[in-house]
């Protein structure tokens, strides 16, 4: 009973104590929540867009493959590239409901990998934290306030720690710990009152962000290296919760009178072989689902040569494009869209494994290569 | 429910304010808004297996009502009869007609519970692979099944008076903060606190919030750290482990069960005590205990002791167990025939506790082993003792008391082998390369290459809150009431400590940022 009954000097205590870990907590997200990331610099330059068409969006094989500038060019269209670090698939929708609301877009591209559709994936705390954070930083602080309200109380986050620790978002966004020079780096920029664009522009990692939101991937992968071309072997599949989320996709497109188009981005044929003939199979499965929801879905890794043909040195590393290979990618894409019919498209993709197989081996884009020691596969060029 | 979430958190708040409201306006009623309580978080979490809980809850009370009833009947019957013989034949009708009700209700509820959690494995184990069953496992069904088991039996042997009010038995099974992982409750122990009105008390509020702010500590920040190496050593079996991998995930191991299970029993320990109510503790510092039996009455205290009561003290005294005694004591003396039906009793204890966990073949060989070792401790305990006459060894020394504390270690950690590693060929290979390929050089590598990302700071976290926690439990184990302690501790030195154990759970999750849920929430 005595809880009623409590001296105001230990009120007052218990207050500063709440108070005291409010401060703590504002301290280490000053020290530790970095000011500018690749969502930052996405959100930051979306927002600054005066129209857009089209937007891409999805994680780094969206982010790395497809160049606006280059299917602006050759299609006429306005885009934007909204992907993200292991953006998942709720991030994914934000992201086209926001250019849906804001730039009234007509086309959205999603560009996938496997890996996008697995569960585990799609748990990516991190991932969703840091695109959180960098949405939250471009809004109006009302619109802020209602995406986080949004957010902890959202389906899946309500009834996880995410929802408590969203309150901490150091714990999820934050610098490399172990590095003591971006700790400084990171107070620096804080306390410079520049924009997140234009520190963006100082620091050596965007030195590769062409705009729109097209962030490119630096260097070749090493053939010859076993930690470049070594992977452990994925074994992403199809999962029913993330297919229900893709649903929730395809249905908010449609009813917004939205064009969705699904791209299996490239990957290193290494990657496609390890699954083997599974990899066909759940393809097919995805194109049909995708079909029977209004949605278009192509696989990029199983494009008969004659539309797109990837170059042993178009790889930044395992499963994603540098620059000369998402140029090359991206002719391609808009090529592939302006110049063939919905149902001509259909017809350029391989539906037989022998024949995929063996087109590799003829046109000498990297093959399976077998497993090293320790588990993992090795891609080695076919010449 | 996840109970670190604020779906949690502000259902706990919710239930709180009006539990201490209802006890303002209509103090009788209070435990009205507990039930409600119980029931939402139950419909929340786990509505398709409401059925099951109502199920147990009704069949159990009605059930213990009609045997109420019969005792009151042959009571009157009793004294109406005018002999002993009379009495006697009275006595006999009821008991037939008692024991009849008890065991229909008794397989029911057991039948309920094979069903939904053995029947699959079964099926499995004689690889028939049509007729499965496709029921989720319901929350927390062996914890509320056993505890209203209990419950019955307890009314069987007349020990205490029946509940009459439905509602309030249906509190007593599905009181939300036991539903996860337990403890396994008594009526007689917790009826006072459950059904009695309750006032804020701010004393009883401080020492919830210090248990849960531990409980969270040692679940957050030191078994959710270890887990995800400990799956990577043992789930992908592979022949050339190090034995001194396997040790090292055989220890982890050790650490994170006892950090995860009594971690979850702390923090609904502190949840109930926010209600007033105090639930009975199901650990005292198992890793201080001298042998193995000691083990088990400090290690889920309340599955051991409801053994004991339900299971072992009932068989041991059955007229087969009770000739065996006679005959092992003719022929083989008085000591044999004393230990000889408890040893057969305890092997029957441990594989139904083993069998408890699940149907599948390393839990019952886990519970086989436990009862092996305790069964032959026992039985073997005058050759022991005269062995440590004969080497002049002091069974008092202190000594001799930690080397029992590190003896029963080692025979706990031997047991987890059977509980962790589930395909029984890759628990032999793991057993075996301890002491044919320990290979120390090759385990650092292993543990590197199946090890997550940052998992070297997560073991340095998890061994820092380690050092914590040993040394609350060596205080404990000291008798040293250290909630009081710590209640008590100067102001600065303890907004310290509760910084520090905030700081600490909040980092772990910089490692580890899914929900793992509790390794008890599946049993």
């Amino acid at each position: 009973m005595r809880i009623f009954s409590q001296k105001p000097f230990r009120k007052r205590l218990i207050a500063g104590f709440i108070v005291l870990l409010i401060l703590l907590n504002y301290a280490a997200g000053f020290f530790m929540e970095p000011m500018v990331t690749a969502a930052d610099v996405m959100w930051q330059d979306f927002r600054r867009q005066k129209q857009l068409d089209t937007v891409y969006v999805g994680s780094s094989f969206c982010r790395a493959s497809f160049n606006p500038y280059i299917i602006d060019n050759i299609l006429g269209t306005d885009s934007f590239n909204m992907g993200t670090s292991s953006q998942t698939i709720d991030e994914s929708l934000i992201s086209v409901r926001d250019a849906v609301r804001t730039y009234h877009v007509k086309t959205v591209i999603y560009g996938v990998g496997f890996y996008n559709f697995d569960a585990l994936t799609n748990k990516n705390v991190n991932a969703k934290v840091g695109f959180r954070r960098a949405m939250e930083k471009s809004m109006s602080l009302p619109q802020a306030l209602r995406s986080k309200w949004e957010f902890v109380t959202g389906r899946d986050e309500f009834s996880d720690p995410l929802s408590v620790n969203y309150f901490f978002p150091w714990l999820y966004n934050h610098i490399d710990f172990n590095d003591p020079d971006a700790y400084e780096d990171n107070i620096e920029y804080k306390l410079s009152g520049k924009s997140v664009l234009q520190i963006a522009a100082q620091k050596e990692k965007f030195r590769f962000y062409r705009g729109k939101g097209f962030l490119v991937k630096d260097g070749v992968i090493d053939y010859s290296n076993i930690e470049d071309t070594g992977k452990d072997l994925y074994d992403n599949h199809p999962d029913p919760v993330t297919m229900r989320k893709m649903d929730e996709l395809c249905r908010y497109c449609r009813e917004n009178g939205v064009s969705l188009i699904v791209v299996q981005t490239p990957k290193t044929a290494v990657d496609v072989t390890s699954y083997g003939e599974q990899y066909m199979r759940e393809s097919r499965e995805l194109e049909q689902f995708f079909a029977q929801r209004g949605a278009q879905y192509y696989d990029f890794n199983l494009i008969k040569p004659s539309v797109y043909q990837p170059q042993p040195d178009d790889f930044e590393d395992f499963e994603h494009l540098n620059e000369k290979g998402s140029s090359a990618f991206s002719t391609a894409f808009a090529n592939f869209l302006r110049g063939h019919s919905e149902d001509e498209r259909r017809n350029l993709f391989w539906r037989d494994w022998a024949a995929y197989t063996s087109s590799l081996q003829q046109t000498g884009t990297m093959i399976y290569g077998g497993r090293s020691g320790d588990g993992k596969v090795k891609c080695i060029p076919a010449r | 429910m996840e109970l670190y979430s604020l779906r949690f958190f502000t259902f706990l708040i919710l239930s709180l304010l009006a539990y201490y409201l209802a006890g303002f306006i209509r103090p009788k009623a209070q435990w009205c808004v507990l039930l409600c309580a119980s029931l939402i978080s139950y419909l929340i979490v786990n509505a398709h297996s409401m059925i099951f809980i109502l199920s147990t809850a009704l069949t159990v009370w009605a059930g213990a009502m009609w045997l109420s009833s019969l005792s009151r009947r042959r009571d009157l019957a009793e004294k109406s009869a005018v002999d002993r013989a009379g009495r006697k034949a009275v006595r006999e009708r009821y008991a037939g007609k008692r024991r009849l009700v008890f065991l229909l209700v008794l397989a029911v509820n057991l039948g309920i519970l094979c069903y939904i959690k053995y029947w699959n494995v079964i099926l499995g184990h004689l690889r028939i692979h049509h007729g499965l069953s496709s029921l989720l496992l319901p929350l927390g069904i062996s914890f509320y099944t056993f505890q209203s088991l209990g419950y019955l039996i307890d009314i069987y042997y007349d020990k205490y008076e029946c509940e009459r009010n439905p509602f309030r038995f249906l509190l007593f099974v599905s009181y939300f903060p036991q539903l996860i992982q337990g403890p396994i409750n008594r009526f007689n122990n917790i009826q006072k606190d459950l059904f009695s009105a309750h006032k804020p008390d701010t004393e009883m509020f401080r020492l919830a919030i210090l248990y849960m702010g531990y409980g969270y500590l040692k679940k957050c920040a030191i078994a959710d750290m270890m887990s995800p190496m400990i799956a990577g050593i043992f789930d992908k079996p592979d022949p050339n482990v190090p034995g001194a991998a396997v040790l090292f995930g055989i220890l982890s191991y050790s650490v994170q069960q006892y950090c995860d299970f009594s971690g979850g029993i702390d923090i609904v320990l502190g949840v109930s005590m926010l209600f007033g109510i105090r639930m009975t503790p199901n650990f005292r510092q198992p890793y201080f205990s001298v042998s193995l039996a000691d083990f088990w009455r400090r290690w889920h205290i309340t599955l051991g002791t409801w053994m004991r009561d339900y299971v072992f003290y009932p068989f041991a005294v059955t007229r087969p167990m009770q000739n065996l005694g006679k005959y092992a004591k003719k022929h083989f003396g008085r000591h044999a025939g004393r230990t000889l039906p408890a040893c057969i009793a305890n092997l029957l204890v441990f594989f139904l506790v083993g069998l408890w966990h699940g149907a599948e073949t390393h839990y019952l060989l886990w519970g086989i082993y436990n009862g092996l070792v305790i069964a032959a401790s026992d039985l073997f305990k005058p050759a022991f003792q005269k062995l440590n006459g004969l080497l002049h060894i002091r069974e008092e020394s202190s000594g001799m008391y930690i080397f029992r504390i590190i003896r029963t270690f080692v025979i706990v950690n031997i047991g987890w082998f059977f509980d962790r590693i589930t395909d029984f060929s890759y628990c032999r290979t793991c057993f075996l390369n301890v002491f044919r390929h320990f290979d120390l050089a090759g385990a650092k590598d292993f543990i590197y290459a199946v090890g997550n990302d940052g998992w070297v700071f997560a073991y340095r976290l998890a061994a820092a809150c380690l050092v914590f926690v040993f040394i609350i439990s060596v205080l404990k184990e000291r008798k040293i009431k250290v909630e009081e302690g710590i209640l008590h501790l100067a102001l600065p030195l303890r907004w310290l400590l509760y910084v520090c154990v905030i700081a600490a759970v909040l980092w772990s999750f910089t490692v580890v940022g899914i929900a793992r849920g509790f390794m008890y929430a599946n049993f």
